[in-house]
């Protein structure tokens, strides 16, 4: 009975983000909407914290979620509308946040004292030099797997994820600041990697790395997301899904399936890149083991338990599923473990009897561009 | 010089020879058929024109200049496209899409105008979709626009077909058996078609079919392959009286 | 020299157990054209079965032995008739992403189990999936080694020379299952054309779920002998094992049993070599052995994806 009081405490902590799950669900087709749902949910939570109606903890949860979410929508755009069957996808994503990571803690070395004016612009910056790293190994990955199909492409993606964490378990990196040397990396990761940085309001001193890791992720999910589903109704888009369709076709069309393939790879690592260096300034540390097989299985299950090839699936089952989790462990308690368990469950069950996802490959209605039905991306 | 030029083609697999020394013209504003009995070779022919495969021996010429070694979009890009024996249609995409995606290779926009929307991606994708919805206007499926391909009845899927490899804006159209299991009224509309777009849009067609009556009311010029050679060229009624031809289609059981 | 013999029984002992759990994947992988992620679970769990066999049945070796092929067999033909089998019309994409979903069902429902229970000598002891667990090894083999080369300091263990004798054993009478049974025979048409198969009078569904059930078993084996060499089992241990073993599979080329076999015996050397050429100390280089199964994965797919005994593949357009 206990259990289910924590359950239930555990799942009302989130009420903001049930909020914000009910607009994107509302059947409204304008294209105003979004700026609705990202507004409302922008000064929803910050409001509510300052009011004391939701804890810090949960706020920072809501972050995790925006983070995850622009990690499933990243791999939805290589796996959902480019057809490729990639499971090495936390690869991306921790490369970025190592590049991330080194330049905001070595080069930038952002700190609470550093000043405003320069703190924002650096770790924007290093957020999108993140990316751009993670992109490069995006085309490193995407290059030479070309000609793999299905299961080999799998494999292959998974041994190129497993291969960069292990390379990260050795690569040390050293910087003489001042007297000292400062070295990270290695087996233990990156420690102490600096809070992103705030606004210095008085009073909010506490809650400012909070607020400040809420509100970058959310801009950068919506940013990312409304490149990604741009990019997925144009012409470019309907090249990928083409090749997702029927790759010989399309080739013989006139689609350079190189181009394309690779690209799909490129971009979805770029914004990888971006989530996981966002990930690493929440969880404020980098471990080679995040980037791993475990990682990648989580954001895969998000994808397809959402639908692969739906944006809005995938915003959707990022939300719930980490929302889900969240309440299980206070229903579980000692008994964490049992939670894979369920989501592993889960996966097989959606397989068997409902493969197609939450959403299958259709969007909200407030997400197709103008004169669109509510079919899928392409 | 024609515009389409094949020089002594040949193709191996393995030790199996699909096509050997075969040598075709093309020239513009034709249409040439393409006949012969089934494993003649005339798809595979097709394919290492399209760059699927490369010839293991021979050329292939577009404009005078070889084609050969070029990958299957550039040769798109040049200006050849095709249909396929099997449709081949995008199940996932809506008629329209299938159509549009066809053109893809004509666009300008880049990732970052997609990506960011900009004014003149806006007008290229109005552009796009007139441009698709013209084509379906032509093939007579402009009101399917938004449904699933498998939604369609054969014969419209085979048209869808056609429409899709128009809009690449090509000036060689190799359309593979487009009459395969049609009846005789859609046949009669296919031809029409056919017709159509050839002198609206000045194309030159290379036409494999087994529908003898389609071919030859429509071609101008027929080769005839059996076993991967060429036995047989001219024109409809010089082939069909030819021996040569007459033996390779009823030593097969096939139809003439 | 006497370090490179020793290092090379090492490899082939290693070799022996990629091979079975490579067996597995790869007979599996013919019938239905599935990498069936959650064999190296099955691997996983045959450790555990030969655990508690010895210590609440109190049997011996061949005891725990038993125990665990059985168990795994059964495992085996559960995941084909349940998961497999309803989604062998669905596309492939669908059974891999289930695969992937026991996989992470198996293992961390073994993490997640905590019980007490009582041995076969009245001890009472605890069970806790999260930690390691120490195998009884000793119960079931006694640790002697052997001199295999006199005058020279090569050694065989007593546990080395029964994990390469059951390998070889095991690996012999696969290899006589299918060349000279009629099981045997429809496994091989089963792998090549199903639907002749099946109108022969053959049922199909009967042959694949044996050919996994064989799999399986294999794999548990592979468990008890890899828990007999190291003998702290532990729930995850099924995961790079099993993607080792993989690598292996493909490496011979997936499908084809030899392939396995050869695929395991390589890639058991290449461990052992990585490992012996890399300095031991002071950082701990085992990760960047590991990260050795994963770069041949690599080269293998680019350079001969078909792998040694494999056929290439090739689209009709």
């Amino acid at each position: 009975m206990s259990a289910l009081l924590n359950g239930l405490r555990g799942l009302w902590q989130f009420w903001p983000i049930a909020i914000a799950l009910g607009l994107m669900l509302a059947p409204v087709r304008s294209r105003k909407w979004p700026w609705v749902i990202v507004g409302s949910t922008l000064v929803l939570t910050p409001l509510a914290l300052s009011l004391g109606w939701i804890t810090l903890y949960a706020a920072r949860m809501e972050a995790l979620i925006f983070i995850t979410a622009i990690l499933a929508v990243s791999l939805n755009l290589i796996n959902g509308l480019t057809g490729l069957f990639s499971i090495g996808h936390a690869g991306f994503a921790i490369v970025g946040g190592y590049a991330a990571g080194i330049l905001t803690t070595f080069v930038f070395q952002l700190g609470p004292e550093t000043r405003l004016p320069l703190a924002i612009p650096a770790f924007v910056v290093s957020l999108l030099l993140g990316g751009l790293a993670a992109a490069a190994f995006g085309f490193l990955v995407g290059l030479p797997t070309l000609r793999l199909r299905g299961d080999y492409l799998a494999i292959a993606t998974l041994g190129f994820g497993e291969i960069i964490c292990v390379v990260l378990r050795f690569i040390t990196f050293r910087r003489p600041v001042g007297e000292q040397v400062f070295e990270v990396g290695g087996p233990r990761g990156i420690q102490d990697i600096p809070a992103m940085p705030g606004l210095p309001i008085p009073g909010t001193e506490v809650a400012m790395p909070v607020l400040a890791s809420f509100v970058y992720s959310l801009v950068a999910l919506a940013l990312i997301v409304w490149a990604i589903r741009n990019l997925s109704f144009s012409s470019h888009g309907r090249a990928c899904a083409a090749i997702r369709e029927d790759e010989v076709a399309a080739e013989i069309l006139g689609v350079d399936t190189v181009f394309y393939k690779v690209g799909a790879f490129t971009i979805g690592a770029f914004f990888a890149g971006v989530g996981g260096a966002l990930l690493a300034h929440w969880s404020n540390m980098l471990h080679p083991s995040m980037g791993g097989f475990v990682r990648s299985i989580e954001y895969l299950i998000i994808v397809y338990i959402g639908g692969v090839g739906s944006i809005s699936g995938s915003l959707l089952a990022a939300a719930l599923l980490l929302i889900c989790g969240e309440t299980l462990k206070d229903v579980l308690r000692d008994r964490d473990a049992w939670r894979m368990v369920l989501y592993g469950g889960i996966l097989i069950a959606v397989m068997l009897w409902r493969p197609r996802g939450l959403y299958g490959d259709r969007e909200f209605p407030w997400l197709m561009p103008r004169g669109r039905s509510t079919d899928g991306p392409a | 010089m024609a515009l389409l030029e094949l020089h002594n083609l040949t193709r191996l697999f393995g030790g199996l020879a699909a096509v050997r020394g075969v040598s075709l013209e093309l020239h513009l504003g034709e249409l040439v058929g393409l006949i012969g009995p089934n494993g003649a070779g005339k798809t595979t022919v097709f394919n290492v024109i399209g760059g699927v495969y490369p010839p293991t021996s021979g050329d292939v010429r577009f404009r005078g200049e070889s084609i050969v070694g070029l990958a299957p979009h550039d040769v798109a890009q040049h200006g050849i496209t095709r249909t396929f024996q099997s449709i081949r249609l995008f199940g996932g995409m809506s008629v329209v899409e299938n159509v549009k995606v066809a053109r893809h290779h004509r666009t300008r926009s880049g990732l970052l105008a997609s990506m960011i929307r900009t004014q003149s991606f806006r007008d290229e994708e109005a552009a796009i979709e007139a441009d698709a919805m013209e084509l379906l206007r032509l093939v007579g499926l402009a009101e399917r626009a938004n449904d699933a391909p498998k939604s369609l009845p054969y014969g419209l899927q085979r048209r869808l077909e056609i429409a899709r490899a128009l809009a690449g804006a090509p000036d060689v159209l190799l359309l593979d058996e487009p009459a395969a299991g049609m009846n005789h009224t859609e046949v009669d509309d296919l031809v029409a078609l056919i017709r159509r777009i050839q002198q609206e849009r000045e194309l030159s067609v290379l036409l494999i079919e087994h529908q003898m009556p389609l071919v030859m009311s429509i071609c101008k010029r027929v080769y005839v392959m059996d076993f991967g050679e060429v036995i047989a060229h001219g024109t409809p009624k010089e082939i069909q009286n030819d021996p040569t031809v007459v033996e390779a289609y009823l030593g097969s059981g096939g139809r003439v | 020299m006497d370090l490179i013999l020793n290092q090379f029984i090492n490899g082939l002992q290693r070799g022996s157990i990629y091979a079975l759990i490579a067996l597995g994947y790869t007979m599996v992988y013919g019938v239905l054209r599935l990498i069936n992620f959650a064999h190296g679970e099955v691997f996983m769990i045959g450790a555990f079965a030969a655990y508690f066999a010895a210590l609440m049945a109190g049997g011996g070796l061949v005891v725990a032995l038993v125990a665990a092929m059985c168990a795994c067999g059964v495992l085996g033909l559960l995941m084909e008739v349940g998961v497999y089998r309803p989604l062998r019309s669905r596309p492939r994409l669908t059974a891999l992403i289930a695969a992937i979903g026991l996989s992470i069902l198996l293992s961390n429902l073994v993490q997640a189990l905590q019980f007490d229970f009582r041995s076969a000598s009245g001890e009472e002891m605890h069970f806790s999936g999260a930690s390691y667990t120490p195998f009884p090894a000793d119960l079931l083999a006694a640790n002697a080694h052997y001199r295999l080369v006199p005058g020279r300091e090569v050694y065989v263990t007593r546990i080395q020379g029964l994990n390469l004798g059951v390998s070889v054993a095991l690996m012999a009478g696969l290899w006589l299952l299918v060349r000279r049974t009629a099981l045997g025979r429809a496994m091989r048409a089963c792998a090549d054309n199903q639907e002749s198969l099946s109108l022969m009078g053959v049922s199909v569904n009967r042959v694949i779920a044996v050919t996994f059930g064989i799999g399986a078993a294999l794999a548990g084996a592979a468990g008890v002998l890899s828990a007999l060499t190291y003998p702290r089992i532990d729930a995850t241990m099924g995961l790079m094992a099993g993607l080792k073993a993989f690598v292996a599979a493909v490496l011979g080329g997936i499908g084809s049993i030899p392939g396995a076999v050869a695929g395991g015996f390589i890639m058991g050397l290449a461990e052992v070599a990585a490992a012996g050429a890399l300095p031991s100390s002071p950082v701990d280089y085992t990760p960047l052995a590991d990260g050795v199964a994963f770069a041949l994965l690599i080269l293998v797919l680019l350079v001969r994806p078909q792998g040694i005994f494999g056929e290439a593949e090739s689209q009709k357009v």
